[in-house]
């Protein structure tokens, strides 16, 4: 039995999503594979790559938000606009998240890029420079 | 009044036999005897020179020959004592000019020494000076460089307190645009 890589794999399945197959379906597929080389625990970073591979595709943004405060409507829709134009990506979703130990500002990460201008990781960057 | 010799009332004539009369006698001496005993005389001289003297010659002799080696060897011992004496002068002259050339040089070998010393002595208290110097730089650097750690700390610390406290939601919201201008550059 040849081996399909993690690589492989995801670009198949987003090849399968980009073409309107069933998510449903390719689930079941990729289990079986998974499954059938023994690689149940890769299920996760398969999860990753997919989420990477359509981003590399500008088709799907899954970014990470941490903020102190929630986001405003105002504020979620400037950040929404602006991820776009920076990935050029066709949907973007934000997994918004609130961490008190960033201190203020706000941190995305996506599958490839990451932006941090938390006062956090300005006060790192200052004691570093120290 | 002055006598003369024909005043005296003598008679040459008696005068002049007994003279004759008695001769060596008329001196106590017996001519025969006189004779008998310069014969014995002689005869006792010549056994005496024969028997006696010539041993008693060779005797003296042989002890003037003793003496004289004697003498000989002890002007010869005196003059090796002279010798002696003067080798032992000049001997003692020349240790004690052995012993102050010794001494001078031992002295001038101590002063080198001591100099020697005195100059290693110094530089190792300038290595050991140097040593302290660089060790205290070492030492004041790492001061230097922890007291900066424990102030960048400390005004980390105050700073994240102040920020905490102070960035309230506006602030904050604030913040947030214009990371999100970040986001797009």
């Amino acid at each position: 039995m040849n081996h399909i890589s993690r690589r492989q794999l995801s670009r198949y399945a987003v090849e399968r999503l980009l073409a309107d197959h069933k998510i449903s379906e390719l689930s079941k597929e990729l289990a079986a594979v998974l499954v059938g080389s023994n690689r149940n625990k890769e299920v996760d970073m398969l999860v990753e790559d997919i989420v990477r591979e359509l981003e590399v595709r500008r088709q799907l943004v899954n970014a990470v938000v941490i903020t102190v405060h929630p986001l405003t409507p105002l504020l979620r829709k400037q950040l929404n606009d602006a991820l776009r134009k920076a990935t050029a990506a066709r949907h973007i979703e934000l997994d918004e998240r609130v961490d008190k130990s960033i201190l203020g500002g706000l941190q995305v990460k996506t599958a490839t890029r990451r932006w941090d201008s938390t006062a956090r990781r300005k006060l790192t960057d200052l004691r570093k420079r120290f | 009044m002055v006598l003369t010799l024909s005043d005296l009332p003598l008679d040459t004539a008696t005068f002049a036999q007994d003279a004759q009369a008695s001769g060596i006698s008329s001196l106590g001496l017996n001519a025969k005897a006189f004779l008998f005993q310069l014969t014995t005389f002689m005869i006792v001289f010549l056994l005496l020179r024969k028997f006696v003297f010539s041993k008693l010659t060779a005797t003296l002799e042989k002890r003037r020959g003793v003496l004289e080696n004697s003498l000989v060897q002890a002007r010869e011992i005196e003059k090796a004592l002279q010798d002696a004496e003067a080798k032992a002068a000049k001997l003692l002259r020349e240790a004690r000019h052995e012993a102050d050339t010794a001494l001078t040089d031992a002295r001038a070998q101590a002063q080198g020494l001591v100099s020697a010393a005195e100059e290693v002595g110094s530089q190792k208290v300038q290595r050991l000076l140097a040593e302290a110097e660089a060790q205290i730089r070492q030492k004041e650097l790492k001061l230097r460089q922890e007291l900066q750690v424990e102030l960048t700390d400390l005004v980390a610390g105050a700073t994240e307190k102040i920020i905490g406290q102070k960035l309230d939601k506006t602030s904050d919201e604030a913040l947030i645009e214009s990371a999100i201008k970040e986001v797009t550059k």
